[in-house]
This record gives structure tokens, C-alpha cells and sequence, in this order.
């Protein structure tokens, strides 16, 4: 269990991080969700002890990360930016982190290279955008530490690579429970990966819960917009969208007594983390 | 040794290792084309500058290896400690084997060469200290050569670790003083303040001061050591609150 | 295995429909093992745990049971089961509607009977 308490980091005029507090559990996938510059690299370097808080701790399964060569071993990040030697090749990458993580699975890791297409002989400097994140998330799933932490891992992959990237992270998750935290802004399609769901916005945790749950938390109305007007009346809504005649609202609860004239559909998690993380700024 | 301390050796060995190829193949490069010169010319050469050269070298890996080091050690999930211990000992064995590799050159070179009139190859170190290596035997010359030549290059070495870790850890301001600083001081600053000293009581002192630390080999040495131990220590605490640094 | 996932209902019941689907259109015989947890979880791209709700709403049923150290697998009589839920689904969803709308129109049981021999010659 990671155990984040109270923890605020300050860089010289801005607060990264505000007093958070948050819990990451045993064998979940997480997902943590924040606009850029939310605050998610920082938190997962603050965890990881790349990074110190300003104030706060972090423990892991109940110890301090700080200078824990042990605990450290537990964990391994997926760093957005690049902190390999650039002159390296992927495959001694690949060798050098088997030396120090011992329960690296050297195999698997080749064995995705291949899957990826991605060369192994070539030099870290030479990997475009999507092929370095392929590369270190490669590295980061056959780790096999017992929390894996990636940040951003999707950046710069096209569709079907991003396909292919998360069914291998679901694939690794099988064979072995651990703790996955996935960071990320494109939020609809990790949803149905993630188990549990953190949106930080402006260093702050607004929301932690079970994906589900969100989910279920609310329903989309479509329809005429008089219509809809009329049936969203005293409802909580989350927020509403007209297009050429018709209307979406987003509101919270249980669909109940909808006329036939309105379409029910579930939640749309975008349109949610658009509107709790919206800084008034838009059109 | 425990097992990631282990790791973390062997990796700044294997990274250093390469580097250390090049440079050593460049050497013997460079004393063939002065013994080939000196076999088809009748001027006399004299070559005495390996363990100087290798100073350089050594700074200069130190120097440029920090960051790199540092950051990918981090993503291999070592702990701060972890790594300074780490590369202690590797710089200590590296300086070693610099040390034990430059005798070897030395005395190979001068055998080789011996018979050659117009060649000279000397020791940088045991040209310094000629008087004094001149009464040793031949064991005893290269076992204190080696001896100093380990203390000076480790303690260049903990130079240059110290200056990149002060280094890494400024920010843009502090690293452009320290860029232009550095050479300022010694090139400029140093002199002028040299100058002005010898004119005054304090260059007695001075004068007194060197001569305990330099005089001899031995003495040389116990400086050299004391200042790599002096700078390592600094350096921890700079190296323990170092944090990984945006790109 | 492919299923194409709408946003009108949760994930998870989604999976259960397509099990069950499977099994009507005789895709699944009973005592046959169905694709593990994680095959639908990788398959689908969906956390293992919404496959797991999803199959263990059709082990509420009877429709599915585990074999321990196997895997899943459909159980006897699940077929007949299905085919009996379905087809109380079929009247409540289509026929109930259908006798309504007939009558709203005007249009008496033997002509609604006619008129279904008629759709299934068409057929």
C-alpha cells in the first residue's frame, strides 16, 4: 500500500502539490487523471523519492521511501522525459535493468520489443516520441516491481500501438497482481482499464473512487432541447451542450421517469473531468 | 558489498570503461607517432606527460559522467546512498587501475624505447620529484610513483564529481557563475591574487605552506588523499538532496 | 472474440449479454469452458474485475460454474434456461407492446395472427 500523507510541494512561485492525501492499494489498477501540468509527474516522483515533498511523507507498505534502497526496489516509474544515457542501446537497457531489479523478465521484454516492432539495437537518442514511451513502458511492465508507475505511457503512440499498450499492461497485470497507477490525460479510453479513479487538478485531489462508481454516479439525457429542459428541471446537472436543435445534460443520480421522447446513455467520463477540472477559461 | 551497491559498481565501471578505451588507445597512438618520428629524425624527443594527460582525462570523465550517472541510476531505482557508495568505489578502483595502467605504459615504453638515443620517455611524476626518485630502487620508485599517481588522479576525480554535482543541483544562474567562475579564478583571479601576496609577509606562509604539502612524493600524496576525502565528503550531502531535474 | 462495447449500458452486463448470446446461438455447448477472465480482460481491453462482475452475474443465474483450477464453464440446463429468460423477455419486450399498439389501431388477434404466419413465410 502507498500511503500519500499531506503532502505539498513547493517549487519557487508554485505550489505543485496542495496538502494532498490519497491511499493507493494493493493489486488495483489505478488511474490518475489531471490536466498537464495537474501536478501527476510531481506526485509520482514525490513517491518514487526522485523528488522531495515540501512538506508531508510517503510511506510504502508502512516505510519511508526516502534513501530505502529496499522500498525503492518495489517500485518502478515510468518517467515521461527521457533519464536514460542517450548513446545506449534499448537492448542494454534492457540488461542494466536486470541487474537491478531482479525480478525483471528479460524474456517478455524482447518478446514485447518484438511485438511493438521496436528495435532493440537502436540508440535511446534514436527512438521517436512513441517508440521511447513504448520502450520504457516495455521496461517499466517486465520490472515486475510491485508498484508500476507510469506516466504518461500512451504519449506519442497511434491507435493501434495504444491498443496494443494496453492490453499488455492488462496482460501483465494477469499474470501477476500488482499495483498499476497509470497517469494520463486521455481519459476515455483508460477508463475501462482502470479499477480506481484519482483526478488531481491544480495539485489537489478532487475526486477518488472507484471508476465504476463514477460512472454509475450519473447518466447522459439526449433529446430536443425543450425536452430535455423540461425533464433536467431540479435535477443536479453536471453541465449541458446544445447542438443544431438538440441537447446533452449531464446529470447526477438515476435516470428515472425519462419520457420515450429522451435517450438515456451512460456517463461520459470526459465530459466529467472536463467540467471538475475546468478553470473558467473556454470560448 | 551489498548486491545494489554491487550493481551500481559495476555499472559505473562499464559506462567509465569505454571512455577510458578510447583515451589509453589515443595515448599509445600518440607515443608511436613520436617514437616513429623520432626513429626517421635526428632532433631528440622527449615525452614525460601521461600521468598529466590522464589528470586531465580523468577530470574531465568525472566531470561530464555526473548527470548522466546520476539520472539513469535513478531510474534504476537506487537510492541516493546507494549510488554515492556506489561510485566511491568505482572511482577508487578506476583511479587504481589509471594509475596501475600509466606505470605499465611508463615503464613499458622506456624499456622499449631504451634503446633509441634520440627518445626519452619519462614519468611526469618521476620527473617532478627527479632527486628524490633518483636514490630508489627499481620497486620502490614504481610503487610510490603508483601511489601518488592513485592519490592525484582520485583526488581530480572527487574534484570534478563535486564541481558537477554542484553543478546539477544550481539553478541557470548558478551554473553560468560557476561555468565562467571557475576559470575566471584560476586564470585571472589566482595570479593577481598571487602577485599581490608575493609582495607581501603572507607569501612566506604561502611559500611554507607548499612546501609541507608538496615537497616530497609521499607528502604530494597525503594531500592528493586528504583532498579526494575532504571533497567526497562535501560532497555527499549535495549528492543526497539531488533531484531528478525537469529536461 | 471481439465485442463491441455501447455506452448505453455498463461494461460489465455487456459481457454477460454476449456470454449469453454465445450460448443461444450454440457458440458455448454446456459443460464447454468459456474464455478465462483474462482473456476477456486483454481480449476487451477491460480491467479484470468488470469481466469478473460481468461473469459472475450468469454464475448468480446458474448459468456458468466454476471449476476450481479450470476456469469456467457453462453449466447443464443453461441453454433451456437462457431460451425461458428470453423468451419472457420477448413477451414483455415485443408482444405486450405489440397487443397494445393492436388495439390502440384497431386490429383483432386473428388478424395479428395472420399477419405473423405472413412475416414468417416472408422470412
Amino acid at each position: 500500500m502507498i500511503e500519500i500523507k499531506n503532502v505539498t510541494k513547493d517549487y519557487k512561485d508554485v505550489r505543485a502539490l496542495d496538502n494532498v492525501t490519497l491511499t493507493f492499494e494493493e493489486n488495483k489498477i489505478y488511474g490518475l487523471l489531471g490536466r498537464n501540468g495537474a501536478g501527476k509527474s510531481t506526485l509520482l516522483n514525490i513517491i518514487t523519492d526522485k523528488v522531495f515533498p515540501s512538506q508531508g511523507e510517503v510511506l510504502v507498505d508502512g516505510e519511508k521511501v526516502s534513501n530505502n534502497d529496499e522500498v525503492l526496489g518495489k517500485m518502478f516509474l515510468m518517467n515521461e522525459k527521457n533519464y536514460y544515457p542517450e548513446a545506449m542501446k534499448v537492448y542494454e537497457i534492457f540488461n542494466w535493468t536486470d541487474k537491478f531489479y531482479p525480478d525483471f523478465d528479460l524474456v517478455s521484454a524482447f518478446e514485447l520489443a518484438e511485438k511493438f516492432k521496436l528495435n532493440t539495437k537502436s540508440r535511446v537518442k534514436a527512438l521517436s516520441t512513441g517508440y521511447a514511451s513504448i520502450f520504457k513502458a516495455i521496461v517499466a511492465l517486465c520490472s515486475n516491481a510491485k508498484y508500476i508507475l507510469l506516466d504518461e505511457p500512451v504519449l506519442g503512440l497511434d491507435a493501434n500501438h495504444r491498443d496494443l499498450l494496453y492490453k499488455v499492461i492488462l496482460d501483465r497485470y494477469a499474470t501477476v497482481r500488482r499495483t498499476i497507477i497509470i497517469s494520463t490525460h486521455l481519459i476515455e479510453e483508460v477508463s475501462s482499464v482502470i479499477e480506481e479513479l484519482v483526478i488531481i487538478h491544480n495539485g489537489k485531489v478532487l475526486l477518488q473512487d472507484s471508476c465504476e462508481k463514477v460512472l454509475s454516479s450519473g447518466f447522459t439525457i439526449t433529446g430536443k432541447i425543450q425536452d430535455v429542459d423540461e425533464y433536467i428541471n431540479g435535477k443536479d446537472v453536471i453541465s449541458t451542450e446544445t447542438f443544431g436543435g438538440l441537447k446533452n445534460a449531464y446529470v447526477k443520480g438515476k435516470p428515472q421517469n425519462v419520457p420515450s421522447s429522451l435517450e438515456v446513455t451512460k456517463l461520459d467520463l470526459q465530459k466529467l473531468f472536463i467540467q471538475l477540472t475546468n478553470d473558467k477559461e473556454g470560448l | 558489498m551489498r548486491s545494489k551497491t554491487k550493481s551500481v559498481y559495476k555499472y559505473n565501471i562499464m559506462t567509465c570503461a569505454k571512455p577510458m578505451g578510447i583515451y589509453y588507445f589515443m595515448v599509445l597512438m600518440i607515443i608511436t607517432f613520436f617514437v616513429v618520428i623520432a626513429l626517421f629524425s635526428s632532433g631528440s624527443t622527449h615525452v614525460s606527460g601521461v600521468e598529466f594527460a590522464t589528470v586531465i582525462f580523468l577530470l574531465v570523465m568525472a566531470l561530464a559522467d555526473f548527470r548522466e550517472n546520476f539520472e539513469a541510476l535513478n531510474q534504476y531505482g537506487m537510492s541516493r546512498k546507494t549510488i554515492y557508495k556506489g561510485k566511491v568505489l568505482a572511482y577508487s578502483s578506476l583511479a587504481l587501475a589509471a594509475a596501475i595502467i600509466d606505470r605499465i605504459i611508463v615503464i613499458a615504453a622506456s624499456k622499449i624505447t631504451s634503446s633509441l638515443e634520440n627518445f626519452i620517455f619519462g614519468s611526469f611524476f618521476t620527473t617532478m620529484y627527479e632527486s628524490f626518485f633518483d636514490k630508489l630502487n627499481f620497486w620502490s620508485e614504481n610503487l610510490l610513483a603508483l601511489l601518488l599517481s592513485f592519490s592525484a588522479y582520485l583526488a581530480l576525480m572527487s574534484f570534478g564529481t563535486f564541481l558537477s554535482a554542484v553543478f546539477y543541483r544550481s539553478n541557470r544562474i548558478g551554473r553560468i557563475a560557476i561555468a565562467a567562475g571557475v576559470p575566471i579564478f584560476i586564470f585571472v583571479a589566482l595570479p593577481i591574487i598571487a602577485a599581490y601576496v608575493f609582495t607581501t609577509n603572507l607569501a612566506n606562509l604561502i611559500t611554507k605552506f607548499i612546501d609541507f604539502t608538496l615537497s616530497t612524493p609521499l607528502r604530494t600524496s597525503a594531500t592528493c588523499l586528504l583532498g579526494a576525502i575532504i571533497l567526497g565528503v562535501i560532497s555527499y550531502p549535495i549528492i543526497m538532496r539531488a533531484t531528478l531535474k525537469g529536461k | 472474440m471481439f465485442i463491441e462495447f455501447s455506452d448505453e449500458k455498463p461494461i460489465f452486463i455487456q459481457i454477460a449479454e454476449w456470454i449469453e448470446d454465445a450460448i443461444l446461438a450454440g457458440r458455448y455447448e454446456e459443460e464447454q469452458q468459456i474464455p478465462s477472465i483474462t482473456e476477456f480482460s486483454v481480449a476487451c481491453k477491460i480491467n479484470p474485475a468488470t469481466a469478473l462482475k460481468g461473469i459472475n452475474l450468469l454464475v448468480d443465474d446458474g448459468i456458468l460454474y466454476k471449476k476450481r483450477g479450470l476456469g469456467m464453464f457453462v453449466a447443464k440446463g443453461a441453454y433451456e434456461k437462457l431460451r425461458s429468460k428470453r423468451k419472457e423477455m420477448f413477451y414483455e419486450n415485443f408482444i405486450l407492446s405489440l397487443v397494445k399498439e393492436a388495439k390502440r389501431i384497431n386490429i383483432d388477434k386473428n388478424d395479428i395472427i395472420k399477419m405473423i404466419e405472413r412475416g414468417f413465410e416472408n422470412d
